[in-house]
């Protein structure tokens, strides 16, 4: 793809996500990507891989800095925010939205960098869609557990059917408009004291 | 039915304002859903104000003139400033062992007036230069912030030229207290509670606050999109009558233990409310005023000539500071 001349550096508060976004990057034709974590000796980093593409996400407190450092430092190739060039207020508008900020190499055509840009907003969608997906699950089996626990309290201590039980905590929480796993909590408390 | 307003802040304990007016009722009373979203840096809240994620933002007071300016990284976006948010809480806290150096070279400066304890400096700039050793680090949170005027202010009384005898760099509010504690930088100008609580876990000192350096200059102001503040007339006094209710509340000295209590929340600052209550009690009720006044762009403009950022001429023909600075949706929130 003829990509291979470029460099591309990856900043991110979260490595997880930075490994998608390079994992990413490379597959779809860019060689020279690297990471770097927070915490670390910016200046020196950056001024040892010279990257032509900076990648990082829009709420990392390292912007601050990083983005200072450009205005006084000879010793990196200054880099500008793709704000800037405000050719592309689509892309710039779906990177924000996607929690994604670019630096780039000033006089680096546009058209070279979009794809990556790209690319990296759909990652970090992915990442964030995967995420929530799997804080979900979680909260499903957490609720899933509770209702277990509140059935087996009420077959024990009301001599109920486990689907009586079931009936009971679905009918109540229908009838206080609340959701089943919280009807489940209350059961759960409610014998606790009693105990 | 209710408007969704959206405001970004910054955890700092003047973003009580907003998290006042959202969350004890004030907005929706005024008919008003404030939603509020966190960002750890400046350069965070200046992009989603400035491509409309956000309708407006706790932001620094410079910051917001220089946005309106186009000169602060993103293309110019037109901004009114209808209230200010915080007075008077920055100061400058120097590390242990800077702050150790100067009281033993210089014991009877660091007891005289505050403003003037740079002037301990020089000998252990002096010194330095010497040894060969590398110019001490001082960090700010941002170009565009009074903490950076205020910084400039106290090393000039010193005699040190900033620009030649220190280095100034720019670190986030909530890193600032591991940079000191690393020894990546040997002081900072940050807003509260980032100077009490370095001082707590004993890594420094506050050498002088904003009353010492620049009394009654504004930090923060709520800054909104000028294209959103002008669709409705309506929503905008909702919103700032909604802040000035949120501001008194905030003044009562009887509010501040429950105030303290919910910015310690995480979502908010996310530090114990012990330490947010005793900022609270340092600055007391002098931190909040809410009428934008012009008098204060007009020194901050100066400010900024002075530290470079902005030309003369900018500062002469500064009649678009009264359509950014507009105390007149303050005045017509108050009428009925």
């Amino acid at each position: 793809m003829g990509n291979a001349d470029l460099s591309i550096l990856i900043i991110d508060g979260s490595p997880d996500r930075a490994a998608v976004v390079e994992r990413g990057l490379v597959e779809a034709g860019w060689v020279r990507v690297s990471t770097i974590g927070p915490s670390v000796n910016l200046l020196a980093r950056i001024q040892a891989l010279a990257p032509d593409v900076i990648i990082i996400d829009l709420e990392n407190p390292d912007r601050d800095t990083l983005e200072q450092m450009f205005q006084v430092s000879r010793l990196v190739q200054r880099p500008i925010a793709m704000f800037v060039d405000q050719s592309d207020s689509q892309m710039i508008h779906a990177a924000i939205e996607a929690g994604v900020s670019a630096y780039v190499v000033d006089g680096l055509r546009q058209d070279r960098i979009k794809p990556i840009v790209e690319t990296a907003v759909s990652r970090f969608n992915a990442f964030d869609r995967l995420r929530r997906e799997r804080d979900e699950a979680q909260a499903k089996l957490q609720d899933r557990k509770l209702v277990e626990r509140a059935k087996g309290l009420l077959m024990k201590n009301r001599g109920l059917s486990e689907e009586d039980a079931y009936t009971l905590m679905r009918r109540t929480a229908m009838k206080q408009n609340r959701k089943l796993a919280d009807i489940a909590q209350s059961v759960i408390t409610a014998f606790e004291m009693e105990l | 039915m209710a408007e969704i307003v959206k405001l970004g802040f910054a955890p700092l304990v003047d973003c009580a304002i907003p998290v006042v007016a959202a969350e004890r009722g004030f907005a929706t009373a005024e008919g008003i859903d404030l939603v509020l979203e966190r960002s750890n840096s400046w350069a965070a809240l200046r992009d989603k104000l400035a491509f409309g994620l956000v309708d407006g933002a706790h932001l620094l007071a410079p910051l917001a003139l220089a946005m309106h300016r186009g000169i602060a990284g993103v293309p110019a976006v037109p901004l009114v400033v209808p209230v200010t948010l915080g007075l008077g809480n920055n100061a400058i806290t120097l590390s242990a062992s800077l702050y150790a150096a100067m009281v033993a070279t210089a014991p009877e400066i660091m007891a005289g007036p505050p403003a003037q304890t740079a002037k301990a400096l020089r000998p252990i700039i002096d010194a330095g230069r010497r040894a060969g050793r590398p110019p001490l680090s001082f960090a700010i949170v941002f170009p565009f912030s009074s903490h950076h005027y205020e910084l400039l202010t106290w090393l000039s009384n010193g005699g040190i030229d900033a620009a030649r005898e220190v280095n100034i760099g720019i670190v986030a509010p909530p890193r600032m207290v591991e940079s000191l504690t690393q020894g990546w930088i040997n002081g900072y100008c940050v807003g509260e509670p980032w100077n009490s609580l370095a001082e707590e876990r004993r890594i420094g000192t506050i050498v002088a606050s904003k009353a010492d350096l620049q009394p009654g200059g504004v930090e923060k102001v709520l800054a909104l999109r000028a294209d959103w503040a002008r669709q409705s007339r309506d929503r905008i006094r909702a919103l700032i009558r909604a802040m000035i209710r949120a501001t008194d509340w905030c003044l009562d000295p009887e509010n501040h233990m429950e105030l303290a209590r919910l910015l310690a929340e995480p979502f908010y600052v996310g530090l114990p409310a012990e330490l947010i209550a005793s900022t609270l009690a340092k600055t007391g009720t002098t931190s909040y005023q809410c009428r934008p006044d012009q008098g204060q762009a007009v020194s901050l403009l100066a400010d900024m000539v002075k530290a470079g950022q902005l030309d003369q001429q900018d500062m002469e023909d500064s009649a678009w500071l009264a359509s950014v600075w507009d105390a007149h949706y303050y005045d017509l929130s108050l009428e009925d």
